[in-house]
Parts: C-alpha cells; sequence; structure tokens
C-alpha cells in the first residue's frame, strides 16, 4: 500500500471505520498467522494467537506512531502476546535457559559448518527450529522473519541489548545440533517448553 | 594475527560492530582464509534461516482470512453463550433422567431411598450393579463427543467464550445439587461421650479419638475416630468413619460404615452398608433393611431382614437372611444355621462348602467358579478389548479438542519421569484420604464427594494422558491436532496389548495409573503455580 494511502486507512481504521479496518486485516493477518506458526509450537495455538493479537492491535490502534514503519510495530505487538503465551506455559524456562548460558560455546570448524548449511533444506531448518527452546526460537523468528533489530528483540525478550548477539548465537548452535541430530534427544526433552 | 571468534563473525554481519572493530575484521579477512569461510558459512546460515522461515509452505486458514476480529465478534458472545449453556443443560438433564434418576430408583427398590441425594451417591454409587456395563462407556461418550464436536464447530467464531460459559454451566450444575447441610451439633474432643441420660435433638457430628454413644440422638449421627462405640439409641442414620467401630445399642435408620473392624452387636432398623476389613454380626443381633458387605473377612450369624450382598473374601455365613443373596467371595462357608430364604447367587474362585443343615427357601444356591483369569481364547474377549480402546480413544478426542494445552502440558511434565511416577503415587493415595477427611465436615461432603469422582475421572482418563505421551515417544513431536490424535490411538494400543499380557499386564496398567495421575497432577499444579517473573 502506497504511504499517502496507508496513512489514511490506519486513520480511518483508527476512527472506528470498520472496511478500513478490515483492509489492515486482510493484508497483514496472513504475515502475522505465519509469524505465531514460526513462534508458537501449535498450529491451534498460532491460529487462536493470530485472532487475539488483531484484537489488542484494534484496541491499540491509537498507540501506534505513524512515523514508524506499521509493520515493525505489528511484529512488536505479536512479538510480546507470542512471548507472553509461552512464557505463562513454561515456567522451567527460566532454568533451561539459565543453564544453558553458563555453558561454552564450541567454536565450529567453518568448512564442516559451510557444508551443514549446504546440505540443510528449508523442511529441516523449520522442523529442528519447532524442537528449539522458546526463546532460542523465538529470538531466530524475530531476527529471521521480522527482520527485527537487535534493540526490538532485546525489548521484545526482555533481555539485555549486550546479550541478544549471544541468545541469537546460542540458538544457531542448537538448531545446528538438532540439524547434524546430535541434539535431538536433549531438545525433544526441552521441546516446546 | 589470532582469528576472530564466532561471535564477533555475527556481530560482524549484522551490523553490530563499532567501525573501528569492523574495519579490524575486515582487514583481517582478506588474508585469513579460515575466518572468511567461517563468515561465508554465518552468512549462509543467516540465509538458510529467513529462507526456511518466510517460506509458505503452508496456506492460511480460511477462518482467518474470512473474519476480522471486529465488535460483531462482541455481538455473538451472549448467543455463544445461550448455547453452551443450553447444552449443558441438556447434558445435565440427559445425565440426570439416563443416569441418576434410573439409579435412584433401582436403589430405592433395594431399599436404599429416601436418603440425600448425595449421600446416595456416596453409598450408592459403590454398588450400583450397572458399572461393568459402564466401564465401556462407549455409548456415553460417544454422545458427549457429539456435543462436544458441536461447541468446537462453534468455536471456529468466538473461541474462548463457550469454553469459559462450559466450565461455569458445570460449576451451576455440581452447584445445584442440594448441598446436605443442616442443623447439627458438631463435638470435637479427645473423647466424645453423649452420656446415659443425654438426648441430642438434632444430628450430632463427633470427631474424637473415642467416641460412645450411650444417651439418644434423635437425628443422624456422624462419627469419627479410632474408637467409636453406639451403646445408645439413634433415630436417624448412623455414618462411621473409624478404626475400630461397635453398634451394641439399636439405630433406627441405616448405618454406614468405613471401618477396619466392625462388630454390629445391637440392632439397625433400616438397611446397613459396610467397608471393613473385618465384620463380626453374632447372632443376638439383626438389620431390619438390607445388607451390602465389603470386606476381607467376615463372620455372621445374625439376622438380615431382606436383601444381602456380599463382597468378601473369606466369608462364614450362617445367620438368616430374609431376601435374595448374592455372594462373591474366594473362601465361602455356609454353616448349618444358615437360613435364606430368597434366591442365591455365589460367585467364589473356589467350591464353597455348604453345610448339609443349611436352609434355602427358593432352591439351592445357583453356584458360579470363576477364576480371575481373562478367557484369551474366546474372542469376546477380544472384541471387548477394542471397545475399551475405542472408548479410550474417544475420551482422548474430546479431551484434545476441549483442552489441547493441558493435553500438550501432561505430556511435557512426563519427560520427567521420575517425579511423574512419584507425583502419581502420591494422588493415588492421598485423594481419596483427603476426600474422607474432607467428608467428615458437613460442607465438605459434597468437596469429598467431587474430589473422589474426579480422582476415579483420572484413574480412568490416566491412560490417556499416557498414550498420548507414549505415541508422541514413538513417532515424534506431533504438530497438529490430527497427528496427537493419531499418536494417541497408537499409544492406548500399546497400553491395551500391553494390558493383555498375562500377570505383567497388572503391572503394565499400574504403572499407566500411576503415571498418568502423576503427570495430571503435575500439570494442574503448573497451571496453579502463579506465572513466573520475566527474565
Amino acid at each position: 500500500m502506497p504511504g499517502a494511502e496507508f496513512t489514511e486507512t490506519i486513520a480511518r481504521a483508527r476512527s472506528g471505520n470498520a472496511e478500513a479496518w478490515g483492509e489492515l486485516y486482510k493484508q497483514y493477518a496472513p504475515a502475522i498467522f505465519r509469524f505465531c506458526r514460526r513462534a508458537l509450537p501449535a498450529r491451534e495455538d498460532a491460529e487462536d494467537a493470530t485472532t487475539e493479537i488483531f484484537m489488542k492491535v484494534r484496541d491499540k490502534l491509537d498507540q501506534y506512531d505513524a512515523s514508524r514503519p506499521f509493520t515493525a510495530w505489528l511484529y512488536k505487538v505479536s512479538a510480546n502476546h507470542c512471548w507472553d503465551i509461552l512464557r505463562r506455559r513454561s515456567i522451567r524456562q527460566d532454568l533451561e535457559t539459565g543453564e544453558v548460558e553458563t555453558l561454552p560455546l564450541e567454536h565450529p570448524d567453518p568448512g564442516q559448518l559451510d557444508r551443514l548449511m549446504e546440505q540443510s533444506t528449508g523442511q529441516q531448518v523449520r522442523s529442528a527450529l519447532a524442537k528449539l527452546p522458546a526463546r532460542a526460537r523465538m529470538a531466530l523468528v524475530l531476527r529471521y522473519y521480522s527482520d527485527m533489530s537487535y534493540d526490538e528483540i532485546a525489548e521484545a525478550l526482555g533481555v539485555r541489548r549486550a546479550f541478544v548477539g549471544v541468545v541469537l548465537l546460542r540458538a544457531r548452535h542448537q538448531l545446528r545440533e538438532l540439524l547434524t541430530g546430535r541434539g535431538a534427544a536433549g531438545a525433544a526433552a526441552g521441546g516446546v517448553a | 594475527m589470532a582469528h576472530f571468534d564466532e561471535m564477533t563473525c555475527l556481530l560482524y554481519l549484522d551490523g553490530q560492530l563499532d567501525r573501528e572493530r569492523a574495519t579490524e575484521l575486515s582487514e583481517h579477512v582478506e588474508t585469513c582464509a579460515e575466518c572468511r569461510t567461517l563468515l561465508a558459512a554465518l552468512e549462509s546460515e543467516s540465509r538458510l534461516l529467513r529462507g526456511a522461515l518466510t517460506e509458505e509452505e503452508e496456506s492460511v486458514p480460511a477462518r482467518l482470512l474470512e473474519y476480522a476480529p471486529e465488535t460483531k465478534a462482541r455481538e455473538a458472545a451472549p448467543l455463544a453463550w445461550l448455547v453452551t449453556l443450553g447444552f449443558a443443560g441438556a447434558g445435565a438433564y440427559t445425565l440426570w433422567s439416563g443416569i441418576v434418576e434410573p439409579w435412584q430408583q433401582q436403589l430405592s427398590q433395594a431399599g436404599f431411598g429416601g436418603d440425600s441425594f448425595l449421600a446416595m451417591l456416596f453409598f450408592g454409587g459403590v454398588f450400583w450393579k450397572g458399572w461393568e456395563t459402564m466401564v465401556n462407556l462407549t455409548e456415553l461418550l460417544a454422545a458427549a463427543t457429539l456435543v462436544i464436536l458441536a461447541v468446537a464447530l462453534f468455536r471456529r467464531n468466538s473461541r474462548h467464550t463457550p469454553t469459559v460459559a462450559v466450565v461455569l454451566g458445570a460449576l451451576a450444575c455440581v452447584l445445584a445439587l442440594p448441598l446436605a447441610a443442616s442443623a447439627a451439633e458438631i463435638r470435637k474432643a479427645g473423647t466424645v461421650t453423649v452420656a446415659t441420660d443425654e438426648v441430642i435433638k438434632n444430628d450430632l457430628v463427633a470427631v474424637g479419638e473415642s467416641v460412645r454413644i450411650e444417651g439418644t440422638v434423635e437425628g443422624d449421627a456422624i462419627l469419627c475416630g479410632q474408637t467409636l462405640t453406639v451403646n445408645g439409641h439413634v433415630k436417624g442414620d448412623v455414618i462411621a468413619f473409624g478404626e475400630f467401630v461397635r453398634i451394641n445399642g439399636q439405630v433406627d435408620g441405616n448405618a454406614r460404615v468405613f471401618s477396619k473392624f466392625f462388630a454390629l452387636e445391637g440392632n439397625v432398623a433400616k438397611n446397613v452398608s459396610i467397608f471393613a476389613q473385618t465384620l463380626e454380626f453374632p447372632s443376638k443381633s439383626q438389620i431390619g433393611g438390607s445388607l451390602m458387605l465389603f470386606a476381607a473377612r467376615a463372620s455372621q450369624d445374625g439376622r438380615v431382614g431382606r436383601d444381602l450382598m456380599a463382597f468378601v473374601a473369606k466369608y462364614d455365613l450362617n445367620g438368616m437372611v430374609g431376601g435374595t443373596g448374592l455372594l462373591q467371595s474366594d473362601r465361602l462357608t455356609i454353616g448349618p444355621s444358615a437360613d435364606i430364604q430368597g434366591k442365591v447367587s455365589i460367585t467364589a474362585a473356589r467350591q464353597p462348602s455348604i453345610s448339609e443343615k443349611a436352609k434355602f427357601g427358593s432352591g439351592p444356591p445357583a453356584i458360579k467358579i470363576e477364576t480371575h483369569r481373562p478367557d484369551y481364547a474366546s474372542p469376546g474377549y477380544y472384541w471387548h478389548q477394542t471397545l475399551r480402546w475405542g472408548a479410550a480413544f474417544m475420551l482422548g478426542l474430546v479431551l484434545a479438542l476441549l483442552m489441547p494445552g493441558f493435553l500438550r502440558d501432561t505430556m511435557r511434565e512426563g519427560e520427567r519421569y521420575g517425579l511423574s511416577l512419584g507425583a502419581g503415587v502420591l494422588a493415588l493415595i492421598v485423594t481419596p484420604i483427603a476426600a474422607v477427611i474432607a467428608c467428615i465436615t458437613i460442607v465438605g461432603v459434597a468437596v469429598g464427594i467431587l474430589a473422589v469422582l474426579a480422582w476415579g475421572a483420572a484413574l480412568y482418563a490416566a491412560q490417556v494422558f499416557v498414550g498420548a505421551f507414549l505415541g508422541q515417544k514413538m513417532l515424534g513431536a506431533a504438530d497438529s491436532t490430527g497427528a496427537l490424535l493419531g499418536r494417541m490411538a497408537v499409544g492406548l494400543l500399546v497400553i491395551r496389548v500391553a494390558g493383555m499380557i498375562p500377570y505383567a499386564g497388572h503391572l503394565a496398567w499400574l504403572i499407566v495409573v500411576v503415571f498418568g495421575l502423576g503427570v495430571v497432577t503435575l500439570a494442574i499444579v503448573k497451571r496453579a503455580r502463579p506465572e513466573p517473573a520475566a527474565m
């Protein structure tokens, strides 16, 4: 949607115009559904979350700062919502990640890593992602699906800015382990927690 | 110069390094093949991730595309409430007319009428003859599934309100149950004694290490303690939970006794039901109505006015019975002074010893020797097993549709085997005890009974949770409800087959029940705990 027209749609939706709201919804619902599908463990959860997110968005539309990109704001609301869901579900989350963070990371063999990346398919990556602990998965989704900056990720996940790189790198390591089949058992136990 | 580490390389690629450090790295990479490969590998990893995440391999559900959440949804909510409350009402009516009412009739025919509904549920439910057919639960569950499916279809439009409505509807049903609370005199002490000349006009609730009634209670007497003795006169019912219970006096109503040792040496005008390890019922004593008896050992010389139904491991029957006798016993001895006027049917593990002098008013007893071993040769056995598998699966279907989140929680808890088994053992033992304790207070009776019902339901449902967990373990994580149901079906089949193994099958079932109860308990505990603090 071109800039001026889009700003107008937002303004109309804000003033309670159902048609404008429908337009916004139709345009963004698929992307938000896909976001939720990646971030949450089950399809039903993603469906529910999408509906809930748009209800929230509708209520919060006044708070949107029109000078910034709408998608970024939308992903921020979605990220908060999904992260809330995940946090509510998994009490063990803190424990799990707490342990992982103190382990030193093994330096990868660049050649081996390169080969792994060449051999892995999108499908394999998706099913490995689904097995990652919630925070690792969420971090990767925010970065590589929603294109969020490190600052935005820090805010969404409630971690320090300086820590975002570590979270992302750990997530990559866990993903690699799953792709090579080494971490399958351990990550399955952590599963969708 | 030393190589750059992976973290720095990632920050460089993501544009997070300051200019100075970035220049340093880019200069290094020009001469260092290893760091160059690492950078390239990290970059292709980013590409792979981006590609995998943004690829639209799955279509967006139609209902999401069509339906924009707006004011319309809010208008639809009251309708959703009405419909679900309607369902709840219809369900409650079906339950009442289909199960509870016939039950009540059956019980009143057996001389168990006239009690409050809750007392009937608690004391009568155990004796209901229809339990065996109920075990399959197939029909009931099929009906429930239909209702739930209808609700689930409705949920497609407005997802959460109806769930809440269903829960509230169920709660309303529970609250509508008549509570057995009435005016009662409550006494709690180390030793509670109702003196010989004392008359209690109301019901009496007495809790103490030793409780003695020498005087008169005009209402019901609910007694709880180690040693309970009724020497006086109770004009209502006696309900007793105790280690040693004796009724030497006169009870005009019914007697319900849960005890280790019970001696009935007085008279009870109406019916008696007993859960006891040992029962003594000597010749001078008598029961006006029917006797229902669950005991490990019982010797009976006294007189039962109407029917006798007994499940006793070692049973010496030597008294008179005015009605029919339905006896199930491993070792049954019917002595010379026994006199049973109605029909007698005996189910025993071995041939009972019956004295030649014993009298049977309606012909010789029908004896069925039944060993506890299942009949592996009969096709009926397998058909039965299949039906049970189907019933369990239907329950699983209902659970998966009604509370998918909870089901997933239980599967997650299952990963902690030791904790789950421990929690299961605890829940298995503690719940009934807690329920009995709750029953001691009048208001707690409802809570206690609900706890026992929920516990019973959980015992049955345990296989569903374990089935889902097992299926997932065997076939990998399910990413949709359909896949989850498939895994559950396989898991349930495995459990069913394991349960059919001679001898070891019992152990398998015990493990399933304990483990299932454990994961359910843990999942409930987890939900009940407050949200964790943000990291």
